[in-house]
C-alpha cells in the first residue's frame, strides 16, 4: 500500500475541485487532488457549450475552456492529482483523516489534516421519476446525452422526447437538433420552466421547439427499443388530466429533472446533511457539522453558474489550510419565500465580515426585498426587481453590522412587494 | 415587441417600441436588441471529428458571431472535419466559416 500525507485533500477534480485546490496551494497548503475519471475537469469537458466565466473571467467561455484555464492553474502551481483514483473510506483518526483509495497502483492511502468534497452533483434518474411501462433502452438522462454526443461523438436518437425544463434538457435540445435529431418536445410539469430563461430563447425558440409547461409524461412504449411516449397535460396539483393524452412516437426519452448533490462520502461520515440544499450543512467558511471537512461546488448546493461553484470553491480551499475547529455557532432559519441558500450558520469566533451568501427564491417574484432578521428585528434588506427559482442571487456580506450575538436568532427570508 | 436578452444570464426582458429600446440592464443589452431586430446573430458551439481514440470528438465554437440564419450550413461545415493534428485550446480549426470573416477554434486541447 502507497501512504501519502498531505495537509489538504480535495476529493473530486472538477471545476470545483480544482479552483479548490489552486487556492488551498496559493494559501500554503500542501495540496493533492484526487480524481475517479483519467481526465480532470469533470462534467465541463461535456458541456461544450459556450457562457461560461462571464463573472470570472470576464468572456463567454466553452465548458472545456474553462475548466482548461483552471487544470493549467494546477499543472502551474505543481499540484499532486492523482487521476484514475477512487475513494472508498474516510475514517477519522484523532486530528487527522486517512482517505484510502483504489487506483491502478493498488489500495492507496492518503493521510490528511483536511479535506474537500469537491464530489459534484448526480442527475436524478428514471427510477426517481414515476412513469408507467416498461424500461426500454432510449430512456435516459440528459447528462448522459450529452456524454455520448459531445464525448463519444455519437447521436442517441433521432426522434425524442425531453421530460423537463432544466438547463442541460434544454442544452442538449438544441445540441441534439444541431447534430440532425428531432426534438419533438420538451414537457414540463410545472407550470414555470426550471431552466434559465435565456436558455428557454436561445436553445427552443431559435431552433423552433415547443415547450409545454403543465404537462408531463405518462407511460412509455417498448420493448427491447423506446417506441413511443404518451404525454398528458397536469392540472395544478401536477396530476394528469383525462382526455389530454397524447401518443408520441420517438425512439429516446430524455429527462432533465433535476440535479442532487453527490455526498456518499459525507452521509458515511455522519455529516449533517441540509434538507432544502441537499448538500452538508455548512458556516461561512464552508466547513461542514465536522471539522476540518469542507464542502464546495454542487456537492454542497447545486449552482446554475460555474464562475459561482470556483468562488465558493476557492474559499473553501483557503480555509481548509490551518483550519479554524468549530467555535460559536448561530444558525441561520429559514424564513418565508425561499427555497434553499448557503451558508446554513455563523461562527462568530471565524471572520464573518465577508460572508458569500447564496439564496434561491421559492417562486417567481416580480420586485420583491431580502430581508436578515436578528432576533425578530430587520437587520438587512436588499431590494430586487425580480427573482426566479433557477436563478441563484449572490451578495458578499458583512454579517459583523447586523450585531449578531451567541444567543441571537437570525432569519433570513424573502417578501414580495 | 419584447425579448429575452442572452448576453449573460441575467436575461432581462428588453421591450422594443417603435424602435425605442428600455429594460435593458447594460449597454451590451441595447446592441443585442438592435442586432436582434435587423440581423441576429449567435455563437455556435459543436465539435468535430478526429483520428484520435482518447478524444474522438474536439469541441469547438465560433470565434465570434455569425448570423443566426447561417447555423444551418456552419453545421454541414463543421461535420466536414476531421481533425488529425494535437490542436491546442484557441487553434483555428476553421477560417472564415459561411462567408464570413469569424473562425472556428478548438475549446480544447487534445490531450498528448
Amino acid at each position: 500500500m502507497t501512504e501519502h500525507s498531505y495537509d489538504v485533500i480535495v476529493i473530486g477534480g472538477g471545476p470545483a475541485g480544482l479552483a479548490a485546490a489552486k487556492s488551498a496551494k496559493e494559501n500554503g497548503g500542501n495540496v493533492a487532488i484526487i480524481e475517479r475519471e483519467p481526465r480532470l475537469g469533470g462534467i465541463l469537458k461535456q458541456c461544450v457549450h459556450d457562457g461560461f466565466g462571464l463573472i470570472r473571467f470576464g468572456e463567454k467561455l466553452a465548458g472545456p475552456e474553462y475548466s482548461e484555464r483552471y487544470i493549467d492553474f494546477v499543472k502551474e502551481l505543481n499540484i499532486d492529482a492523482f487521476t484514475l483514483t477512487f475513494v472508498t473510506k474516510i475514517a477519522k483518526e484523532g486530528d487527522k483523516y486517512i482517505i484510502t483509495a483504489v487506483s491502478s497502483a493498488g489500495i492507496e492511502k492518503f493521510i490528511t489534516k483536511s479535506i474537500v468534497l469537491a464530489t459534484g452533483c448526480r442527475e436524478r434518474t428514471a427510477k426517481q421519476v414515476f412513469i408507467q411501462g416498461t424500461r426500454p433502452a432510449g430512456v435516459f438522462t440528459a447528462g448522459t446525452a450529452q456524454n455520448f454526443v459531445n464525448l463519444q461523438g455519437k447521436l442517441p436518437t433521432k426522434k425524442c422526447v425531453i421530460l423537463g425544463s432544466g438547463d442541460i434538457g434544454l442544452i442538449m435540445a438544441r445540441r441534439l437538433t444541431l447534430e440532425g435529431a428531432e426534438v419533438e418536445g420538451v414537457y414540463e410539469v410545472k407550470p414555470t420552466p426550471s431552466g434559465l430563461t435565456r436558455n428557454i430563447h436561445q436553445c427552443l425558440h431559435d431552433f423552433d421547439i415547443p415547450l409545454y409547461l403543465s404537462h408531463t409524461v405518462t407511460r412509455v412504449f417498448g420493448v427491447d427499443r423506446l417506441e413511443a411516449v404518451e404525454v398528458a397535460k397536469v392540472d395544478e396539483k401536477m396530476n394528469p388530466i383525462k382526455g389530454t393524452e397524447r401518443k408520441i412516437e420517438c425512439d429516446a426519452l430524455i429527462l432533465s429533472v433535476g440535479l442532487i448533490p453527490e455526498n456518499e462520502l459525507a452521509e458515511n461520515l455522519g455529516i449533517k446533511i441540509n434538507g432544502f440544499t441537499k448538500g452538508p450543512d455548512c458556516d461561512q467558511t464552508f466547513m461542514t457539522s465536522m471539522d476540518g471537512v469542507f464542502s464546495c461546488g454542487n456537492a454542497l448546493n447545486v449552482f446554475d453558474l460555474v464562475d459561482y461553484v470556483s468562488e465558493c470553491s476557492e474559499a473553501a480551499g483557503k480555509n481548509a489550510v490551518g483550519y479554524t475547529p468549530s467555535g460559536k455557532n448561530v444558525q441561520i432559519k429559514k424564513g418565508k419565500g425561499l427555497l434553499s441558500y448557503i451558508p446554513h450558520r455563523i461562527d462568530l469566533t471565524k471572520d464573518y465580515s465577508k460572508v458569500l451568501l447564496f439564496f434561491r427564491a421559492a417562486k417567481d417574484m416580480d420586485k420583491a426585498e431580502l430581508k436578515i432578521m436578528v432576533n425578530g428585528k430587520e437587520a438587512f434588506s436588499k431590494k430586487y426587481s425580480c427573482l426566479r427559482p433557477p436563478e441563484m442571487q449572490r451578495l458578499e456580506m458583512d454579517f459583523t453590522a447586523l450585531g449578531i450575538k451567541e444567543n441571537s436568532e437570525i432569519e433570513i427570508l424573502v417578501e414580495e412587494k | 415587441m419584447e425579448l429575452v436578452c442572452i448576453v449573460c444570464p441575467r436575461g432581462c426582458r428588453i421591450k422594443i417600441e417603435d424602435g425605442v429600446i428600455t429594460g435593458n440592464t447594460c449597454k451590451k443589452g441595447e446592441a443585442f436588441a438592435r442586432s436582434e431586430m435587423t440581423c441576429p446573430m449567435r455563437t455556435v458551439c459543436s465539435t468535430v471529428r478526429t483520428t484520435f481514440s482518447s478524444m474522438p470528438v474536439l469541441p469547438v465554437r465560433t470565434q465570434g458571431e455569425i448570423p443566426k440564419s447561417e447555423i444551418k450550413n456552419l453545421m454541414k461545415e463543421i461535420n466536414k472535419v476531421t481533425v488529425d493534428k494535437k490542436v491546442k485550446k484557441g487553434d483555428i480549426i476553421l477560417s472564415g466559416v459561411v462567408g464570413t470573416e469569424v473562425n472556428l477554434i478548438a475549446t480544447e486541447s487534445i490531450p498528448d
